[in-house]
């Protein structure tokens, strides 16, 4: 094959083998911190729990238990671990007119040991995450933080 | 000619990235059932596990006895240490495909650590549904005992009738480390967010929580 063939095929397998494709877009995911009154460990569970959500493929927006309750009318009554999903579709709306795909929401108590997770993807439905009694490391976080994304790409469509 | 023997490299190139691609992203896409459905699973796993498959049923199975020189009454965990099992709690009739990709799971998991998968006992049934359903729980399915964490995960009921069925995949997922009676971690899933089955981060998240570290009050 003489030069100008090879630089054709070369640009043809370039133009062919770009990453990214036509209508890709990361999974929006509002993670909700609902903590409330909590202290600077239980922030930083948190914390580490939505930098372990954010990633290449997906693009995490945070907001606080209060805003969330601002969004919701009404707010469901009982723990949020029960909240049904269709309560949650008002938090989706996104002030451009798009949506999230997930709403994840997390408390995280490292006193007690327990880390509660709710995940309401875009599939109808909704998965709860608890753990319980034991280490909330780093390790723990991240696993569990697998766990969540696993179940918010449910019905993820771009 | 020229165009057409580029279109074809790039198209075959393209073709070798798309796997990579889908397993990068749990595909929420159901799978197509295969019209003969698989009740129990094979032992297809490494000999040490196959040979812990060969004792007993599961069913008010004692707990192993104890090592000599152990105290009067030693702890299960004594002898469960490095043991698990994964209970496959199903609620429908498994499908081909889901019964390939539980074999791969075993396959997969056995590698790592000492493994026993198997169909839920009835007991194990019992308690893992009280979980799952959040009713009132009961105490440990006895046989429990002889591991050290117990994983069961719950297969949820197809969609679809005979010849069309289709795969819901995994639904809830519990982790009991014995004697401790509570799960550790608890998953329940309502309506149609289950994932495949097949889902490559699967083996990988079930051996990652076998060394979560216990932190009892």
């Amino acid at each position: 094959m003489n030069r100008p063939r090879t630089i054709i095929v070369a640009a043809a397998l370039a133009l062919f083998a770009a990453p990214v494709e036509a209508g890709d877009r990361p999974l929006a995911v509002l993670f909700v911190d609902m903590n409330e009154d909590s202290g600077p460990a239980a922030r930083s569970c948190t914390d580490a729990l939505r930098a372990r959500l954010a990633g290449d493929d997906t693009e995490v927006t945070r907001l606080d238990a209060a805003a969330l309750r601002r969004r919701l009318d009404p707010v469901p009554a009982g723990p949020f671990l029960a909240w049904p999903s269709s309560a949650l579709a008002p938090a989706k709306a996104r002030k451009d007119g798009s949506s999230f795909d997930a709403v994840v929401l997390a408390e995280c108590r490292p006193d007690a040991r327990t880390l509660d997770v709710l995940v309401a993807p875009a599939a109808a439905g909704r998965a709860t995450l608890r753990l319980r009694d034991v280490t909330l490391d780093r390790r723990a976080i991240g696993w569990l933080g697998a766990a969540v994304l696993r179940r918010a790409w449910v019905g993820f469509s771009p | 000619m020229l165009r057409t023997l580029a279109l074809g490299l790039a198209l075959a190139l393209s073709c070798t990235r798309g796997p990579a691609e889908v397993e990068a992203r749990p595909n929420p896409l159901p799978t197509l059932a295969e019209p003969r459905a698989v009740t129990s699973l094979p032992a297809s796993a490494p000999p040490q596990a196959r040979a812990e498959d060969a004792g007993p049923s599961l069913a008010g199975e004692a707990a192993p006895p104890a090592p000599p020189g152990t105290p009067e009454a030693p702890k299960p965990e004594a002898s469960a240490k490095g043991r698990v099992r994964v209970s496959i709690l199903a609620r429908g009739e498994l499908l081909r495909s889901e019964q390939r990709a539980l074999d791969g799971l075993k396959t997969a998991l056995a590698r790592r650590v000492t493994l026993e998968l198997g169909e839920a006992t009835e007991d194990e049934r019992t308690f893992a549904v009280a979980h799952l359903d959040e009713a009132a729980a009961p105490s440990l399915p006895a046989a429990w005992s002889a591991f050290e964490t117990v994983i069961v995960l719950e297969v949820l009921a197809p969609r679809g009738v005979k010849p069309s069925r289709f795969s819901r995949g995994l639904g809830g997922v519990l982790i009991v480390r014995p004697p401790r009676v509570a799960p550790i971690f608890v998953e329940r899933v309502e309506g149609e967010v289950g994932t495949p089955l097949g889902d490559d981060t699967l083996p990988v998240s079930l051996r990652d929580a076998l060394s979560l570290a216990e932190d009892p009050a």
